[in-house]
């Protein structure tokens, strides 16, 4: 790389410029290269101490066979690995997350560039609009959850009831089969707010004579959409699927307080599972180990996702 | 250009600077446990010393009590002063403070496996020998040890039973029922009343639990050696009498309970039996303060669930809370202070007076109305301690899930089989 | 004519039963801090019969709130304002040196993962670094902050800045300003708008964390921040709701208002768009 500068500096003093051009690009090189270093300098010492540190020691405790309070333990080396793979149970609990992040997801995003379109629209009022559906994400996951629980056990059955639905008459939180999507509802309420913003950054970027030029070319609001809306909200599209991919696969706060993992273990998710070994069962290298694993998969998948939509980036 | 450079420089030197010196501060001030800014605990001249008391009951009534005894204790001891911690989510709490080696130098806690692991790896300290032990009733004393050692001083227990509102069954011209037959029958007579005989918070894991838990007790107490035996296969789960009775006993309670207790959770439980949505309740002693402050009149009794067996109905009984010391306090002499205080009878007075369990400090005169046939049963001696004192650590965490799928699906079989194959893991760990 | 004002009434229903939806919630929460305990016992969404204030006022009179006010404002501020002067910056550089450099796309990468790690894996041992080093408080909760703000912010700053025309910053340089003075002068103005989502964001999260402060400041209520406050409304048993929304509405009023200021800004940051093609 160093070459490279060098190279460069080399083939612009061959067309002639003035000795005096090359002395300050070279010192605008060394400026750039010591601003640059000093830019990152602090945020990326604090980042190895106090962030990966502490991960390179997690990975080190996944190793052995402490319990979390024991002053002692031993090194066992991959074990906890292996039996997190032989694990009926942590399959059956990553199928519901991935269930639940799926759904998340397609929710999420959907929902995201539907709202953002509606509020980017032309009408009286959308800033009372804006603010007003942003509104959701200031609120704190415990409350929202307190209040969604006490909507779900007393509003929603009165509601179900009067509609004449059997399902709807009982708390739905109850329900095996509806009991994620309960949660679900609560998790896009609240979460839908930041991916809207972003989405409605995201359109601010696009030329308005573009959607102009297409409809002269005789292009229908669906060609219209997919080619230019989509195309450019890509960018925004991928940061939006990273946050909600991990927000889906280490979903805690909102299961812990609206269902607890029931009815029967059927909203059981990895982030608890986890919290219950660690410190409840008092298994906590395990609880390592299975959160190491769990952040492998959403790296990977993140990554697969990254590179897709990279391929399909406006230049 | 040099100059801005310089700037940049400084300031980031500065701001490094500044957190590296933040992180050098003045190490007694930041670590030392207590919010207390005026502390000079170790200080030269030795007067005053300060101890951290960190309470596992987030209940108000427990903390006043605790508060009013602190408060006596500091006016007897003007030498020690007690800072009182309450604990948001103790477990979590206690845990980090056990890694970072900062244990609080007094605790209460209640009987869970947690604690006796910390015990055996010198957490907490042994109290072998202590006087003060001598006030505590002796039965319990011996409950609450570990492989033969003192390590608590218990202090409040709790029962469990049922809660029966009197005035509906008085209404309805019904008994109060004493074996699990009448228990039954009270039911179906409730139920063909159109009055919901139990109120279920069958949404929250922990009541599901603690109800299975204490339930196979009521069924044996002796479930340990039955499940020993699951465990090592001399026992098919599908012979065993505990998981089949629990089963059976457990389904029948869901029959008399509202088809949506699964949606209901402790919360809205209690706010339905004070308004009158059922006419018993499967609790503990732990839950009158909370009901009476729903409903201040309410009449209630509450009775021991008779044994579904048919065998001696016996009430689970478990050490609520005890304190403990932990090894590293640097003031043994103080804390032990406070723990003989605590053991003074006059003092667990007072804190029964607030917080309304029984208490195990002889001559504590105990007398809640609405736990009568209890307390009848405790001086008789039929009790038992609760089987979570007992059962191996995640055994009833691991459980429970099963109970409320049992509760949703009725399918006794498959929390046979499922219970079973987590007793065969967990034991032969 | 009419096909606009059709599609106009179709947004409009949209958005007032999302509306909708979005204030049921908040009633549901703020008429229950009006009702006595045993008032809600009995109905839980209809209005207050009167307005019972001493939710309030037994919140306001616990001295506890003070001081968690006072140690939420701390952290938050402190964290907002060190992430405000090194984050930018330090996505700046990446952004910028990426191409080019090996180094800075490695260091980009390594930067990425921390989003992936859940933060269980790193939980104990950092109370443990921190406790050794003697930090174990506000300070070194702020610490923890910015350390973990770099991840999402850096990936966040760098994807905003690929969107950024360089053509600004060249000129900037080719008019004879150094590195430090483009950005600046050039650079950071262009990212008000997703800076000012960043912070939006990043101060939600430190005003609503419940965790991370749980675990650092537990030595005393004295070092409490608002969400362990509010947590102490819950016993093991039975939440006491009135009182826990009448605390979330007065510990939530400061970032409410805070949002409804910075709002304008955001919005007219969007709106003004980023540097186009």
């Amino acid at each position: 790389m160093k070459r490279g500068w060098f190279c460069q500096l080399h083939a612009i003093g061959r067309v002639g410029i003035n000795m005096r051009n090359t002395k300050n690009k070279h010192s605008l090189l060394n400026d750039k290269k010591l601003t640059y270093g000093l830019f990152v300098l602090p945020g990326f010492a604090m980042y190895c101490c106090f962030f990966i540190l502490p991960i390179v020691l997690g990975i080190y405790y996944s190793m052995t066979d402490w319990n979390g309070i024991s002053p002692t333990y031993n090194f066992t080396g991959l074990t906890n690995y292996i039996k997190i793979f032989a694990d009926k149970g942590f399959r059956k609990v990553l199928g519901f997350n991935i269930k639940y992040t799926v759904l998340l997801v397609a929710g999420t995003t959907c929902l995201g560039i539907f709202l953002a379109l509606l509020l980017n629209s032309k009408i009286k009022g959308r800033s009372i609009f804006r603010t007003l559906y942003f509104f959701p994400a200031v609120l704190s996951m415990l409350t929202v959850s307190l209040i969604f629980n006490q909507i779900f056990y007393r509003i929603i059955p009165v509601l179900g009831a009067a509609v004449g639905s059997k399902t709807f008459s009982s708390n739905i939180l109850a329900n095996k089969n509806l009991a994620m999507y309960g949660i679900l509802f609560v998790h896009i309420w609240q979460g839908v707010a930041l991916p809207t913003l972003l989405f409605l950054a995201g359109l601010q970027t696009i030329p308005e004579e573009l959607y102009e030029a297409a409809s002269l070319d005789g292009a229908n609001v669906i060609q219209k959409f997919r080619y230019i809306t989509i195309s450019y909200l890509l960018p925004t599209l991928s940061v939006v699927l990273v946050l909600t991919l991990k927000s889906g696969l280490m979903v805690f706060d909102y299961i812990k307080s609206l269902t607890e993992g029931g009815p029967g273990g059927a909203t059981q998710s990895i982030a608890l599972m986890i919290y219950n070994h660690g410190f409840v069962q008092n298994k906590y290298s395990y609880s390592i180990a299975e959160a190491i694993v769990t952040g492998v998969i959403i790296a990977g998948v993140s990554a697969i996702q990254i590179k897709f939509t990279e391929r399909k980036k406006v230049q | 250009m040099r100059k801005n450079q310089k700037i940049i420089a400084l300031s980031v030197a500065a701001i490094m600077a500044a957190l590296a010196l933040t992180a050098c501060s003045n190490p007694s001030s930041s670590t030392e446990p207590g919010g207390d800014t005026q502390s000079n605990a170790g200080g030269g001249t030795g007067e005053r010393v300060e101890i951290e008391y960190l309470s596992h009951k987030s209940e108000a009534e427990a903390i006043d009590a605790m508060d009013a005894l602190i408060a006596k204790f500091c006016e007897e001891n003007p030498d020690i002063k007690v800072i009182h911690t309450p604990a948001t989510d103790f477990n979590t709490v206690i845990t980090t403070r056990a890694q970072t080696n900062e244990m609080p130098d007094v605790f209460s806690c209640t009987t869970n496996n947690t604690y006796e692991i910390m015990f055996r790896d010198g957490l907490i300290m042994d109290l072998a020998g202590q006087e003060f032990f001598s006030n505590v009733e002796p039965e319990t004393l011996e409950l609450s040890k570990y492989d033969g050692k003192n390590w608590r001083l218990p202090y409040s227990l709790s029962a469990y039973g049922i809660y029966i509102r009197t005035d509906i069954l008085a209404e309805n011209g019904l008994e109060i029922p004493e074996t699990y037959e009448e228990l039954m029958n009270v039911s179906e007579e409730l139920m063909s009343k159109g009055i919901t005989p139990f109120v279920c918070a069958d949404k929250d894991l922990g009541v599901v639990g603690q109800r299975m838990e204490r339930l196979m007790g009521i069924i044996d107490d002796n479930c340990d050696t039955e499940f020993r035996k699951i465990a090592d296969g001399s026992i098919a789960p599908a012979d065993s009498v505990i998981l089949n009775t629990f089963a059976s006993t457990q389904k029948a309670i869901t029959k008399y309970s509202t088809d949506d207790s699964l949606g209901v959770d402790q919360t809205a439980s209690y706010q339905n039996y004070v308004n009158d949505g059922g006419a018993m309740m499967i609790n503990g002693t732990w839950t009158l303060v909370t009901l009476k402050d729903y409903s201040p009149d309410i009449k209630v009794a509450m009775i021991p669930f008779p044994n579904p067996t048919g065998g001696d109905t016996k009430v689970p009984i478990s050490i609520d809370t005890s304190f403990c010391i932990s090894n590293s306090t640097k003031h043994k002499e103080a804390c032990l202070k406070f723990l003989e205080f605590l053991s003074r009878t006059e003092n667990a007075q007072i804190y029964t007076d607030f917080e309304g369990s029984p208490n195990v400090i002889k001559g504590v005169d105990y007398n809640v109305a609405e736990f009568a046939a209890i307390t009848e049963k405790m001086n008789n001696g039929e009790i038992f301690v609760s089987l979570n004192a007992v059962w191996p650590s995640g055994l009833r965490n691991e459980m429970r899930d099963f109970a409320q799928a049992l509760i949703m699906d009725g399918d006794e079989a498959a929390f046979i089989e499922a219970a079973g194959s987590i007793i065969i893991d967990t034991y032969n760990k | 004519m009419t096909g606009k004002w059709m599609k106009n009434l179709l947004i409009y229903a949209f958005l007032g039963f999302g509306a909708f939806l979005i204030l049921v919630p908040l009633y549901i929460c703020i008429i229950t801090t009006f009702k006595t305990e045993a008032e809600s016992a009995i109905s839980f969404f209809t209005l207050p019969k009167s307005f019972y204030l001493n939710n309030y006022i037994e919140i306001l009179e616990n001295p506890k709130l003070y001081y968690a006010f006072g140690n939420t404002l701390l952290v938050a501020g402190v964290s907002l304002a060190c992430n405000f002067v090194i984050m930018p910056a330090m996505s700046f550089a990446v952004s910028r040196s990426m191409q080019d450099s090996k180094y800075f796309r490695v260091l980009y990468y390594f930067l990425l993962i921390g989003i992936f790690i859940p933060f269980q894996v790193r939980m104990m041992p950092l109370v443990k670094l921190m406790s050794g080093l003697g930090i174990l408080n506000q300070r070194g909760l702020i610490i923890l902050y910015i350390a973990q703000a770099t991840c999402e912010s850096v990936f966040l700053y760098v994807g905003f800045l690929a969107t950024v025309n360089k053509n600004l910053e060249e000129a900037a340089y080719i008019d004879g300003a150094n590195t430090f003075q483009t950005y600046l002068k050039v650079v950071l103005p262009l990212m008000k708008p997703i800076i000012a989502t960043v912070m939006i964001r990043e101060g939600l999260a430190y005003w609503n964390d419940f965790m991370l402060p749980l675990i650092t400041l537990n030595r005393s209520w004295k070092s409490w921040t608002l969400t362990i406050f509010q947590y102490n409304f819950q016993s093991e048993f039975s939440v006491d709701y009135s009182l826990s929304f009448a605390c979330f509405v007065i510990a939530s009023l400061p970032i409410v208002i805070f949002y409804i200021i910075m709002q304008k800004q955001i919005i007219g940051g969007l709106t003004s768009g980023a540097v186009k093609e």
